[in-house]
């Protein structure tokens, strides 16, 4: 297949987006503020998967090359619209005793949306950190931030998601 | 806050994701073959544009620096030395012209005659101070002090009468005829005028240059733009100079088609 879309095959290269969209598109859902603007992230991203195949050398597996260019295209499209925007800053929020959660209960659906309100660089910071394994200063790096921001944010962020799952898992439990 | 715990939640929240499968939207593919097919015809157009552009810097900035070289430091050095041969050529077109001078004023005496009585009295209070006048302009009339050292009569009064009658000889005829006298004597000069006139000329020759540059620069934006109606020309106005025109149109119609 990867040789199929080197060579430019539209088949072979339908045929990878087919098999990896729906993944692909799980990746952009955490970093987009909606929907819509994951399917235009998955768009961009396969046209740059195609574009820029030469580049993959095989080091590492070829659905991981791809998984990075997604998450560079959401960092393209993270840096696109703070040009023009307002970094909105998050109030501390204090962590009580629970620590566990049984996530079971929980859809990933109800888990991207409460991604998805947090603001927009807590939740690039809590993507790349929590669930992609970017370092700190990989992160303010990328970001333009200081790795002390990058810390904050992060430590906000998880301590703000703990209080929100905190909360729909009581409601799952109240409602049975 | 624990370290530990944080790994966990990341852990436990990295892993529900890892089995996310959200169902691709539908139409996606068809609008990403259709952008991959109008890859190849943008990647034609873009070079060109910015190779027609980056051309017309060059090329620009080259006849900017050519026309403010430091040329002029030279051609200052060589306006300073013209004067020189001018006046050695003028000496040899006044000695040329002298014999005509000469043959013209035979006819004059018989006025000069009169006028010699009528300022018989002044002559000599005056004829000091028109040597002084005379010998003045050193270099204009040679022929003039040349005939004022040979001292014959004729000729003498004849130069001595020249600024007099500007001044006081107003009576009538003798003074026209004495005017046609003096506007006979500038023909020495029409030579060197002549000549500054061909050098002028000469040199408005390579005024033609910039009609080659810019069909030079015609030619390389062609090379680079090979549509018939191209982005810039060159051309050049009455004084020679060097016009640049844009063809905004063509721009604005390339940039629709690359949207």
């Amino acid at each position: 297949m990867y040789e199929g879309c080197k060579a430019g095959n539209r088949g072979a290269q339908e045929r990878l987006y087919r098999s990896l969209a729906s993944k692909m598109l799980g990746v952009c859902l955490r970093y987009a503020r909606s929907t819509f603007e994951a399917e235009d992230m998955l768009q961009t991203g396969f046209i740059k998967v195609f574009r820029h195949i030469d580049s993959y050398r095989g080091v590492g597996s070829f659905e991981g090359w791809i998984r990075r260019i997604m998450v560079n295209t959401a960092i393209e499209m993270y840096r696109a619209n703070q040009r023009g925007g307002l970094t909105v800053e998050m109030n501390a929020v204090t962590e009580d005793g629970q620590q566990t959660f049984s996530m079971d209960e929980l859809e990933c659906e109800d888990l991207l949306k409460l991604i998805q309100t947090l603001p927009d660089g807590y939740r690039m910071v809590f993507n790349m950190y929590a669930l992609e394994g970017f370092s700190h200063r990989e992160i303010a790096e990328t970001l333009n931030i200081s790795e002390g921001a990058s810390k904050s944010q992060l430590s906000r962020a998880r301590t703000w998601l703990k209080e929100k799952i905190k909360q729909l898992e009581g409601g799952n439990y109240e409602s049975r | 806050m624990n370290p530990d715990k944080n790994n966990e939640f990341d852990e436990q929240l990295r892993e529900k994701f890892e089995g996310f499968r959200p169902d691709a939207p539908i139409g996606l593919w068809e609008k990403i073959a259709a952008e991959l097919d109008e890859q190849h015809p943008r990647r034609r157009r873009v070079p060109t544009w910015w190779m027609a552009v980056a051309a017309t810097i060059v090329v620009v900035s080259g006849i900017v620096y050519w026309q403010n070289r430091p040329v002029s430091v030279t051609y200052l050095h060589a306006q300073a030395e013209e004067p020189v041969i001018p006046a050695q050529k003028a000496t040899g077109a006044v000695a040329s012209a002298a014999p005509v001078d000469t043959a013209e004023l035979p006819a004059e005496p018989l006025d000069l005659e009169k006028l010699r009585h009528v300022f018989a009295k002044r002559e000599r209070n005056i004829s000091d101070k028109k040597r002084l006048r005379v010998q003045e302009p050193v270099e204009q009339p040679k022929g003039a002090v040349f005939l004022d050292s040979d001292a014959s009569p004729q000729l003498a009064s004849h130069e001595t009468e020249v600024a007099p009658a500007d001044r006081s000889l107003r009576p009538g005829d003798t003074l026209k005829k004495v005017n046609t006298a003096i506007t006979a004597v500038p023909p020495i000069e029409p030579p060197v005028v002549l000549e500054e006139e061909e050098t002028m000329l000469a040199s408005s020759d390579p005024a033609k240059q910039p009609f080659g540059v810019s069909s030079i620069l015609n030619y390389v934006v062609g090379t680079v733009d090979q549509r018939d109606e191209k982005l810039v020309t060159f051309s050049n106005d009455e004084e020679g100079s060097l016009k640049l025109d844009f063809n905004f149109s063509l721009a604005r119609n390339k940039k629709k088609r690359i949207k």
